[in-house]
């Protein structure tokens, strides 16, 4: 790993300090982490086996973390990053995909050399479903959050509520409006 | 929409789903008084809360579609979903990928008590139950949601629903299915758990070995006695119409489960449900049963469960007993003694499992031969024997039978045999040596002859069909044939005008027919130069002649020792402008950047990294910065033994980088021993100023991250080194770069960004002539937005004068020249592109290209292998080995490979043109149909090559034109497929070539 062990914790905390920048210096940390990772998944894995985001994060996080792990305040905090990072992971990649030509492969100056292993129409999806989060975020940022944690980085009720410091019952509340107003605009596409 | 009304409707929303759903409506409307439009808002997302939620949706994993469970069980697709639960069919990973099925409990209801309950007793009653006819229990778990989900035996078959047909089956094959669920059914009881729900839908049917076998499946809500999982509630449950009356009351017993299989028992036998007592109108049914039938399923029907048999079993075992008792009149034979029996085999090609079977179970030849016992029936892995006894022609109406059945369903392929031989009639079904022998295994070396459609038979079965004179105006004699396993015999066809095939057989046929027109031009077109050359692939990665001759080096990425591990950037820029000054060498070859750089962090001993990357040498090092103080440390191995040719520290300002990066290159050259011509061009100071480059580093390093937020940065980082340094050329290259990448993604609209870009690596190139890879930009941009060939030729060249061991260069020329139709130096640089990254899928996949349009089809299909082994998920592979495979005159590999495309697009692309050259027009219609439908914007160009395959001219030119309108990137393959070739002597080709500025 290229940063020095213990900086994501180091970061982490000065998160729950208060200190906003952490954020800044922590977003591109995860976000390569992710990438590298997802990558490397597609080397290990040998056939059609597909990327699952809930076990990726959840690695980076413990990689990335190690032996603070336990913090689940830290992992909170990690998570609320990972999900944007992993949105950001799989939008670029499915743009990436749309433009696929049988000679097109002119080799780009940057290339996602990570082919994900995720499934095309998912990843039509994924554009569809960000494409309506940016609606909704303009709506409701919190509620656009909430969706992202769940949605992009596959957190339970239980933990988005920790992410957000909102209670059980309002992720629940929240996620199910969110979910009715997705599929109606899904619906109408 | 505003954020306050978002949040009126969201408040009104939130209570009115905890409203009592009777009262929702009114609530909704009290709530929204007059306001229409928040009315409407509302109602219209209560109507999506529980409406099919969007697949999307459905679950908390982005990657819809492989949920794993546990780590281990892919799920592969739903198989159906009820109140409470999705039952999914899965693959388990430890397990060699063996089927398994996974019940997962729905988030919704994993709230209700009384469904937890049921669930974990489900659990329960499989786990307590070890018996053939039950389905087995293997695992448990939580989802990472936190959902239950059980696993359980696949069981490969289908429900006994299936087997219910209006007229009913035949009483001994009802008999013995009866007795079945009735055995399996004692069991269940016996470990005090009864089933509840016990209907055809919860029975799976298995033919194995021409047997039935039953399955219970779905304990979703058995009762359990002295349960772990005891709860208050107790709930009605079932399915209405095979409840037992006590059900209703909630007083379920064993004898429930016996009401449930009279029910069943009563379908079987004459495929309706029985009718209540009290309509005694019995003769009004369309299959009257025997007294004593009606009798013992009446017994089992009672109201009083006190009043039915004692067991389930009890009432089976009755009612098997008269079911069969009255067939005394069949003959008795011994075991082991043979029959001379009249055999039809038949195999079906393109159905799934079971389907040949299932048309077979449907024909009524099959099943009068069967309720007379007039038949056996047998599976093997290669098809379905029906060995008849007694009336010769059975077999031969069987057989038209079927042939017709399957008419309409041109996707699949039956061939059939018959043959008069020794059939075991009391064999087991299993012993092969039983089938091997005698009449069956004749009936299927004959059908073996045949191709799909035909029915062929022995000469002696012929015979006897001709002495019935109905049949001999379709019987053609068609002389003798050897068999596959040698045996000669002489051969009928049958054919009528509605079943059969007429044609003579491939197998007989002297000179072999060759497929359809389109094939055979393309064929003739590729087959030139098929074997020309050996497997040079095969001989790469191993120690390839090339790297003895030609001197080879890899530049890994240096490491970074600064104490605040900050410099990445940095030590990422030392190794790029070494990496670039040394492609500067002409003679020497360089592993690309993005082979090079997967070893980063990589432990690997160094000879593994020479083989992977197939150089002779490795270039490594570190750098230390601190303040304005640099120390960079370097040595030169060779990767076959080790051994350090040179190895150097230095310790310098900032400022003198640069010099530092060009005595490397020239230790490089010396220990290499490469003699230099004069047209080395050194790399030469380009910047005074160490923040410029600095920022100009920094930027480089961001722009290759590649997402979003860091290309901007990046640009950021590049505008503010321009500003520092408005003269240093590599910024602006960069900087045209960024914005190329932005563009391309979208990120930025191409008219802005498109002339951004081009002004920005212009600027460049007027600072630098000699800056090669603005050479490439810009060629790249000639090529793809302008379709300016020679131009961006000429700047290719120019980059590889200045640069002929880049990489980027060499594959963009290589693709150049394929456009251009000058295939053998297309195949020359991609050979070299390979060489210099061996490890990139894409660059094997443009390979494969390179040689597919020169006709080597045998290097195309291991270049695009090779993709595909680098990179298993690779997308749009997989559609060129189809073509590959088209050319081959390989069809039905061909189809493989479409089908196992993932990008839509090119996988129905791919299909449209494999099931076009297989003869399946319609197949190949709708595949066509389906491209244009969806992807008419993203694949013109696709769909005029469809068009061009299948002769349809006029078509393909319209949909050229499309997309020359549409600027389709597809076009550069114009000259370079060889499936257009239809095309060539159309006058509009050269027209539109023309216009393409790709005539000669």
């Amino acid at each position: 790993m290229s940063q020095p062990e213990g900086e994501v914790t180091r970061l982490l905390a000065e998160l729950r300090e208060g200190k906003k920048d952490a954020v800044n210096q922590l977003v591109p940390l995860v976000y390569s982490e992710l990438r590298k990772m997802a990558g490397a998944y597609m080397q290990r894995e040998q056939s059609g086996h597909t990327l699952q985001a809930t076990a990726l994060v959840n690695e980076a996080f413990l990689r990335m973390a190690g032996g603070d792990a336990g913090k689940l305040e830290n992992r909170a905090h990690f998570f609320a990053i990972a999900a944007n990072s992993m949105r950001q992971v799989l939008l670029d990649h499915a743009r990436h995909r749309h433009a696929a030509k049988r000679g097109g492969e002119h080799a780009q100056k940057v290339d996602l050399d990570a082919e994900l292993l995720v499934d095309h129409d998912s990843l039509n999806d994924v554009l569809v479903v960000n494409e309506l989060l940016e609606r909704l975020e303009k709506l409701d940022p919190r509620q656009g959050r909430l969706v992202e944690l769940r949605f992009f980085a596959g957190l339970t009720t239980e933990e988005t509520a920790e992410a957000m410091g909102v209670s059980p019952a309002t992720v629940k509340r929240e996620w199910r409006s969110a979910k009715a107003w997705l599929n109606r605009e899904m619906a109408a596409k | 929409m505003t954020t306050g009304r978002w949040q009126q409707i969201k408040a009104i929303f939130d209570d009115a789903v905890e409203c009592d759903p009777g009262l929702r409506a009114a609530f909704v409307r009290q709530q929204c008084e007059d306001d229409e439009e928040l009315l409407r808002e509302v109602e219209s997302l209560l109507a999506a809360d529980n409406a099919t939620v969007a697949a999307v949706l459905q679950t908390n994993i982005i990657t819809q579609t492989k949920l794993v469970f546990k780590d281990r069980y892919e799920i592969q697709k739903e198989l159906g979903r009820g109140g409470m639960s999705i039952v999914y069919l899965a693959a388990d990973r430890q397990l060699l990928s063996k089927n398994v099925v996974i019940k997962v409990l729905l988030e919704e209801t994993s709230q209700d008590p009384w469904m937890q309950q049921k669930f974990m007793q489900e659990m329960e009653a499989l786990a307590r139950i070890d018996h053939p006819g039950v389905v087995g229990v293997l695992d448990s778990g939580l989802t990472v949601g936190g959902q239950q989900f059980l696993v359980m035996q696949y069981v490969e078959g289908s429900t006994l629903r299936t087997a219910i047909t209006p007229g009913g089956m035949s009483p001994i094959r009802a008999a013995g299915i009866i007795r079945q669920i009735g055995s399996a059914l004692a069991a269940v009881h016996e470990k005090g758990v009864w089933h509840r729900d016990l209907k055809p839908e919860n029975i799976m049917l298995q033919r194995l070995s021409g047997e039935d076998h039953v399955k219970l499946i779905d304990f979703g809500i058995a009762g359990i006695q002295n349960s772990q999982f005891r709860g208050k509630s107790t709930k009605v449950a079932g399915s209405l119409r095979y409840m037992a009356p006590e059900q209703f009351a909630g007083q379920a017993c064993a004898a429930s489960d016996t009401y449930a299989l009279a029910v069943i028992a009563h379908e079987l036998l004459t495929g309706a449900l029985p009718k209540p007592q009290d309509e005694s109108a019995s003769d009004l049914r369309p299959h009257p049963l025997p007294e004593a039938v009606e009798q013992s399923i009446r017994k089992a029907l009672q109201f009083r469960p006190e009043l039915r048999h004692g067991e389930s079993r009890e009432f089976s075992e009755e009612l098997y007993q008269v079911l069969t008792g009255d067939k005394s009149s069949r003959r008795l034979i011994h075991p082991g003694e043979a029959e001379m029996a009249h055999v039809l085999f038949g195999a079906l090609e393109g159905a799934g499992p079971g389907e040949l079977q299932q048309i077979v179970h449907n024909s009524s030849q099959f099943r009068t031969a069967e309720q007379m016992g007039d038949m056996v029936s047998v599976s093997t892995s290669i098809g379905m024997a029906m060995a008849f006894f007694g009336d010769p022609a059975a077999p031969a109406r069987c057989a038209l039978e079927l042939a017709a059945s399957v008419k309409p369903k041109s996707y699949l392929r039956l061939r059939m045999g018959i043959h008069t031989g020794p059939v075991f009639r009391m064999a087991d079904g299993n012993s092969d040596a039983d089938l091997a022998s005698g009449g069956i295994a004749m009936a299927q070396q004959v059908m073996d002859c045949g191709d799909a459609g035909h029915i062929l038979m022995s000469k002696s079965v012929a015979d006897v069909l001709c002495q019935l004179s109905q049949w001999s105006p379709y019987v053609t004699d068609l002389g003798e044939c050897t068999t596959k396993q040698g045996v000669k015999v002489h051969l009928c066809s049958l054919a009528t005008p509605q079943a059969g095939n007429p044609t003579r057989p491939l197998k007989l046929e002297a000179i072999k027919k060759v497929g359809s027109k389109a094939i055979t031009t393309v064929l003739a077109l590729l087959m030139v130069g098929f074997l020309a050359l050996a497997f040079w692939l095969g001989r790469m990665g191993i120690k390839s002649q090339s790297t003895q001759e030609q001197p080879s080096i890899a530049v890994l990425p240096f490491l970074d020792l600064s104490p605040e591990k900050d410099q990445l950037y940095f030590s990422d820029g030392i190794t790029e402008e070494l990496l670039d000054a040394l492609t500067r060498i002409p003679g020497l070859r360089v592993a690309a950047r993005s082979a090079a750089f997967r070893f980063r962090d990589n432990s690997e001993n160094i000879s593994v990294i020479g083989k992977q990357l197939n150089v002779s040498t490795v270039l490594m090092g570190s750098v230390r910065k601190q303040g304005n103080r640099t120390r960079i440390t370097t040595e030169l191995v060779k990767t076959a033994d080790g051994f350090h040719l040179w190895s150097n520290t230095f310790e310098r300002d900032m400022g003198d980088v640069f010099a530092v990066q060009e005595e490397i290159a020239r230790a490089v050259i010396t220990a290499l021993k490469i003699t230099l011509g004069e047209k080395w061009i050194a790399p030469t100071v380009k910047t005074t100023n160490v923040n410029a480059h600095n920022a100009y580093l920094q930027g480089r390093r961001l722009l290759w991250l590649g997402d979003k937020s860091n290309i901007e940065k990046a640009i950021l980082s590049l505008k503010q080194a321009i500003q520092l340094d408005p003269n240093y050329a590599p910024s602006w290259l960069q900087l045209g770069e960024a914005h190329n990448v932005q563009t391309s993604r979208g990120y930025l609209p191409a008219d802005i960004g498109g002339p951004l870009a081009r002004g920005e690596i212009e600027r460049a190139l007027t600072l630098d002539p000699d800056l090669a890879d603005a050479h490439t930009a810009m060629g790249r941009l000639k090529m793809l937005n302008d379709l300016d060939w020679l131009g961006a030729a000429a700047y290719f060249r120019r980059s590889l004068q200045l640069a002929p061991g880049k990489s980027s260069a060499i594959s963009q020329s290589a693709n150049l020249a394929r456009t251009l139709g000058h295939f053998d130096e297309s195949v020359a640089l991609s050979r070299q592109y390979i060489a210099a990254d061996p490890l990139s899928p894409g660059g094997f996949h443009n390979a494969g290209l390179s040689f597919y349009s020169a006709g080597l089809l045998a290097e195309a299909d291991v270049a695009f292998k090779k993709a595909l082994e680098l990179a298993p998920a690779k997308e749009v592979t997989h559609a060129s080995l189809a073509e590959v495979y088209l050319a081959q005159g390989r069809l039905q590999e061909a189809l493989d490979e479409a089908r196992a495309e993932k990008n839509v697009a090119l996988s129905l692309w791919a299909q449209a043109l494999a099931q076009y050259a297989l003869r399946r027009n319609a197949e190949s219609d709708l595949a066509l149909k389906t491209l244009i439908e969806k992807y008419s914007k993203e694949a013109p160009f696709e769909i005029a090559e469809v068009h061009a395959f299948r002769q349809d001219k006029d078509q393909a030119f319209e949909w050229l034109e499309k997309a020359y309108a549409a600027h389709d990137s597809g076009l550069t393959q114009l000259k370079a497929e060889p499936m257009l070739k239809n095309l060539h002597q159309d006058p509009r080709y050269a027209v539109f070539l023309k216009k393409l500025r790709l005539s000669d």
